[in-house]
């Protein structure tokens, strides 16, 4: 696979959907005259990042420049600035790659939309124009704050799947994200993608028939957390563990090196004894009735989450029922300490 | 069987293993080193090999344990590809892997093993599974067999499975004979007959090609198919493996196994559940179809061919009877064609044209899919260019290098005048989804681990496709040709070309 990621011809952009589209085909048109062999138009889906303004610029084009390889999409940015005074402004661009021994570039085209505060309740207007007929429609928010406005709000509808972060934006972020109905667009939250590695792990241990077996009479599940406080992905955990076994956990904090602040697992029973802990940043141990494996968790970085979300367009019935025990795990908790 | 593991995610991650141990016989050799271990390290990076798990190599090499893993850390660092060797891991790794010398034909070689089984089900937890690998020479697959049986190794308190590496005999009685003899030890849902084309991630998107969109297969049928092209070039010649080529040549070494599975894949029916038994029943039906070829027949149904010397890029390029190891007066065939016609319903008198050959101009391997021209061309008047007819549409399923999907069709041509021309729309899955695919072993290893025969071959498919091709085989034994007949970095000798020519086609340029 090729790497080199090449920023090609951006243009100006009047903020109305039929010129922004306009700018677009000239863009094609001039890329394809450029290269002698062409480009390859790639595009799989609709996505929309939402970015407070003041977010690093760069971060986010790089992101979507190392997902469009597995997920090329119309990619639309949505760059928020915290003035409540109107403006409005887009351009067109596309991100383009040549894979390794190939004479032609693979392109994606990107659209960016910058608008202030203010101006907020004329996005979904260009938006809706600007979807890909027919394709799957995903809305990332990377700044849990701005979801929260209800100019954010009216972009929901236009989305089939919503992704969100929680992990910076904590318990507020599980809580709304709960809060959405069943029946609207599919829920997403990366903190539950960074468990991912995590949940690999214990379904390794629990493939053994005879573990299985004991899984059902275990004395004690514990997670062990980062941090002062519970995060989300505790109680993520916490419910994934519930929905299947029917038991509670333990949270408690721990010490020690953590992965998507979780610090480690352990399984106590009847004759059975495993533990799932991280050694150091980047790798884990599993032991279980003493025997020692390592695993390696690589770091995970945007982009690799938002990889996995994109390939799950479907219902995702484990994450759902996840996401309503954590919440309801969260309440519980939070009435048993006040 | 056991319950489901309610842990799996499958929306997030793949299946999970089972506690194994595998058994490698003809550890020191080749594939352990270029494939299996480098295979295995990459499932233990993926977090895809349990806590529970050994590896036991055997051959015939004095060796320590700390030595076999020496060998294969070297081999790691030389044949594994896109995966970063991570100390710690592969330390943890290692631990897993141990090695014991002992010939095949001493029955002392399995009761040691017996023992060694025993010791690794207590020590690394393994619960008593065993996949048994066989990847020595061929002479010895039945020295293996009988030593597991008479040691009893294919049964145990967990389940034994047997990967048999091909080739899967030398013609079909040998082909018969290998199969009794594995089922004197194995059942047969215990015996997984490696076929690594079925493994690649392309030949798998065949089936999801097919059977995943609608708009397809209502013309995947005798009506709107022409005929079908199956190509796998290769621009190497033997490449120091002259000894092992010459006792095989193509028809044997790809025709046979590989792109039989290929058509098979390409022509079976869709199976109602994408499950094992299913799905083989499927492509068993589709080799048992094939139209048998009488002797009289071989000459224009199938051509063989040799590379001789030639020069290719200012480089001398040696002929095949030039190579190490092999005969002066070889009747290898270093390059074979076959038409197979399949007699059923979907497929009658549809021809399959299928070729493999060595020092070809590139390495390619694809599927050519030649649809029917349209029955009536109201541009006609346009000059025959431009007459659908001379360009019929064309479906290519790109197997390696550049795995994808095109489709020719006829588009009008920019500016005055109805004329037209062919265009092509391309879907790349390597380079348009640039994730990493798992490699053939990778898929197969997990495969057999977890018990999902799918991607292997079962013995009634592995006998119809030698089936299939035995009268070729048995006429060449005795009609010797005249090589070589082609120059290498050349498409094949011009008797192939002639073989399609009867029927009014020509081999596409891949």
């Amino acid at each position: 696979m090729e790497n080199t990621i090449v920023m090609t011809t951006a243009r100006a952009a009047s903020v109305q959907p039929e010129k922004i589209l306009k700018d677009l085909g000239s863009l094609w048109a001039d890329l394809g005259k450029q290269e002698e062999n062409g480009v390859l138009r790639a595009c799989a889906m609709t996505f929309i990042v939402t970015v407070d303004e003041s977010q690093d610029a760069f971060s986010v084009g790089e992101t979507i420049a190392a997902i469009m390889h597995d997920h090329p999409s119309r990619a639309i940015v949505v760059r928020v600035s915290q003035s409540d005074e109107p403006s409005l402004d887009a351009r067109v661009l596309a991100q383009c790659w040549m894979p390794f021994g190939r004479n032609q570039q693979i392109c994606c085209e990107q659209i960016e939309i910058s608008s202030s505060l203010g101006s907020l309740r004329d996005v979904p207007g260009v938006i809706r124009g600007l979807i890909v007929p027919d394709l799957p429609v995903v809305l990332y928010c990377r700044n849990f704050q701005l979801s929260q406005t209800p100019q954010f709000q009216a972009l929901l509808p236009l989305a089939g799947k919503l992704v969100i972060d929680s992990g910076s934006a904590g318990l507020e972020a599980l809580m709304y994200l709960a809060s959405l109905p069943q029946a609207g667009c599919r829920k997403a939250d990366l903190t539950w993608s960074r468990l991912t590695r995590w949940r690999e792990c214990i379904a390794q241990i629990f493939e053994n028939p005879s573990h299985l077996q004991g899984a059902a009479a275990l004395d004690e599940i514990e997670v062990r957390y980062a941090g002062e406080t519970e995060p989300v992905a505790a109680y993520y955990l916490a419910a994934w563990f519930k929905h299947i076994l029917g038991t509670d956990v333990k949270l408690s904090r721990g010490t020690g090196p953590s992965f998507a602040a979780i610090a480690g697992v352990t399984f106590l029973g009847p004759g059975f004894e495993a533990a799932v802990e991280m050694m150091d940043e980047s790798s884990e141990e599993t032991r279980v009735n003493g025997i020692r494996q390592r695993v390696v968790f690589p770091e995970m970085r945007e982009c690799d989450l938002l990889r996995e979300e994109l390939s799950i367009m479907s219902h995702d019935p484990i994450f759902e029922a996840v996401l309503s025990l954590a919440n309801s795990i969260r309440e519980k908790t939070w009435r048993e300490k006040t | 069987m056991p319950a489901a593991n309610p842990f799996q995610d499958p929306l997030r991650f793949e299946r999970r293993v089972p506690p194994c141990a595998i058994v490698i016989f003809g550890a020191n050799g080749d594939l352990t080193k270029r494939k299996l271990i480098p295979a295995l390290y990459r499932l233990a990076y993926d977090r895809r090999i349990p806590p529970g798990f050994a590896v036991i190599g055997n051959s015939r090499t004095p060796m320590t344990d700390e030595q076999f893993r020496a060998k294969m850390r070297e081999a790691l660092n030389e044949f594994v590809d896109n995966t970063p060797i991570d100390e710690g891991l592969w330390d943890d790794f290692s631990k897993s892997l141990s090695y014991y010398a002992g010939d095949l034909n001493d029955p002392e070689c399995f009761n040691l093993l017996g023992k060694k089984l025993e010791e690794i089900e207590q020590t690394r937890k393994t619960e008593g599974n065993v996949l048994f690998y066989v990847s020595t020479q061929p002479s010895h697959y039945e020295a293996a067999i009988n030593g597991i049986g008479r040691a009893k190794l294919a049964q145990g308190s967990g389940w034994r499975r047997i990967v048999v590496e091909k080739p899967f005999g030398h013609d079909l009685a040998t082909a018969r004979s290998l199969n009794n003899k594995l089922h004197e030890v194995f059942s047969e849902p215990q015996i997984y007959r490696i076929d690594h084309y079925l493994g690649k991630e392309t030949v798998q998107n065949v089936l999801a090609f097919r059977f995943g969109n609608g708009i397809f297969e209502p013309l995947w049928n005798r009506r709107y198919i022409n005929h079908i092209q199956i190509t796998a070039a290769e621009s190497i010649g033997v490449e120091g493996r002259g000894s092992y080529y010459q006792e095989a040549g193509a028809l044997r070494d790809m025709i046979q196994n590989h792109l039989l599975q290929v058509m098979s894949t390409i022509a079976m029916e869709p199976p109602a559940v994408f499950e094992s038994d299913l799905v083989r029943d499927e492509r068993a039906k589709v080799l048992r179809s094939i139209r048998r070829i009488k002797p009289e027949e071989v000459p224009l149904f199938s051509v063989a061919g040799q590379y001789g010397p030639a020069s290719i890029g200012n480089k001398d390029v040696p002929g095949f009877r030039q190579e190490e190891g092999v005969s002066a007066d070889s009747q290898t065939d270093t390059y074979s064609a076959v038409t197979v016609f399949i007699d059923n319903w979907r497929w009658a008198d549809v021809p399959f044209y299928i070729r493999s050959g060595k020092r070809l101009p590139k390495r390619v391997t694809d599927i050519a899919i030649q649809f029917n021209a349209a029955p009536h061309s109201p541009f006609d008047r346009n000059g025959a260019d431009s007459t659908p007819g001379s360009r019929p549409n064309l479906l290519i399923l790109r197997i390696q290098p550049e795995e994808g999907i095109s489709l020719r069709f006829l588009s009008k041509d920019p500016g005055e005048g109805m004329h037209l021309r062919p265009v092509s729309m391309d879907f790349n899955y390597g380079t348009s989804f640039g994730s990493r695919s798992p490699s053939a072993y990778e898929t197969l290893l997990v495969d057999a681990m977890v018990g999902d025969a799918t991607l292997y071959t079962r013995q009634d498919m592995v006998e119809a496709s030698w089936a299939a091709v035995q009268p070729i085989l048995d006429y060449r034994e005795t009609n010797h040709v005249d090589f070589p007949n082609y120059a290498a970095g050349t498409w094949g000798p011009k008797a192939s070309e002639e073989m399609l020519a009867r029927r009014g086609h020509v081999w596409r340029t891949p």
